[in-house]
């Protein structure tokens, strides 16, 4: 009784008896051929290719960078809800002051209606004016040492 | 190593663009493929008609292949790519037999049994083609089982195991030939 790796070298030496066909001369002159066509082929068409293909690439590429920077660059400038601790109040109802709008509400003024604060303003100064005049507050707001800053930005910056 | 040396050049004409690395690579897998095609195919004319499509395709892809980690991997995963698309383009299936024409001949000129290779080719051909594969590039083209894991990227182990496979079919395809 043979072991398995007997038999297996007797079958291995039974198929050495044969073997599969070389490649013939003439095969080898049609695959040459063949190839060394296809690698002129493709050759002469790299040429023109590579600045297309470049073209394509760079002009995909700024498609998306300006796509991005478009939706980026309009959610930088979204109003962004400002903390009301430091900019509903200010210590003083001196208009110098006033007039220092706090930085948090410099960006959403950018993006407000400029005549419509200055109109709001011109009122808060004719009230102060007012004030300074008669003596007496106006309104709820003067009683507390406190001043509001104008409600529009009250209520734009809560929005 | 051999392998490695032999890759060289090609790998050097490649990075040139230089067509001379044609000839290299059909030195280099020229007998190789067309025998792994042939046990793929079971048929000469076949191998033939796709050894061509393998080169032009191997030349179309010569930028990548130039920059492949294994040449001898992608040149055989672009030889298996193509008999899938041989196969698919004929409607034929793998196990399918082809129209008879020898692909197997008798290795030495005294030894003239056509009728030796035509049962060899026939016990070869019930083989299932992976296991095919292996024992013609194992047995005809001397290769070990870790240069068949490189070419065909199969672990040590699957490529063992199907040789081994293969050979106890053949034995029992065999048992009455005398060696």
């Amino acid at each position: 009784m043979s072991t398995p790796n007997e038999e297996y070298d007797r079958i291995e030496r039974l198929l050495k008896r044969v073997r599969p066909q070389e490649p013939s001369a003439e095969l080898e002159e049609r695959v040459q051929c063949a190839a060394q066509e296809a690698w002129r082929e493709d050759t002469a068409g790299i040429p023109w290719r590579i600045p297309i293909l470049r073209l394509a690439l760079s002009t995909a590429a700024a498609a998306v960078l300006v796509t991005l920077a478009n939706l980026y660059g309009d959610r930088a400038s979204y109003p962004r809800r400002a903390p009301v601790s430091a900019g509903t109040y200010v210590e003083s109802c001196d208009l110098d002051i006033m007039g220092e709008i706090p930085v948090s509400f410099t960006r959403y003024a950018a993006t407000t209606d400029t005549s419509a604060l200055f109109n709001h303003l011109r009122a808060v100064r004719e009230t102060l004016r007012e004030t300074e005049e008669n003596g007496l507050p106006q309104g709820p707001g003067l009683s507390d040492p406190r001043s509001h800053l104008p409600p529009r930005l009250h209520k734009g910056a809560n929005a | 190593m051999d392998k490695l040396s032999s890759e060289d050049p090609i790998r050097a004409a490649l990075a040139r663009d230089d067509p001379v690395a044609v000839e290299l690579i059909w030195d280099r897998y020229a007998c190789d493929l067309f025998a792994f095609l042939q046990a793929a195919l079971r048929s000469r004319h076949d191998a033939e008609d796709v050894l061509q499509a393998v080169f032009v395709r191997i030349v179309r892809k010569r930028r990548r292949l130039a920059k492949a980690d294994c040449l001898d991997a992608y040149v055989f995963r672009i030889a298996r790519n193509e008999v899938a698309d041989f196969f698919r383009r004929r409607r034929r299936k793998p196990g399918e037999t082809p129209d008879g024409d020898a692909w197997l001949a008798a290795a030495n000129a005294d030894e003239q049994r056509v009728d030796l290779a035509e049962d060899l080719q026939a016990a070869l051909a019930r083989l299932p083609q992976a296991q095919r594969e292996i024992v013609v590039l194992k047995v005809y083209r001397d290769k070990t089982f870790m240069e068949i894991a490189g070419m065909l990227r199969l672990s040590l182990n699957t490529v063992a195991s199907r040789y081994r496979y293969g050979l106890e079919k053949l034995r029992d395809l065999l048992k009455d030939f005398r060696s």
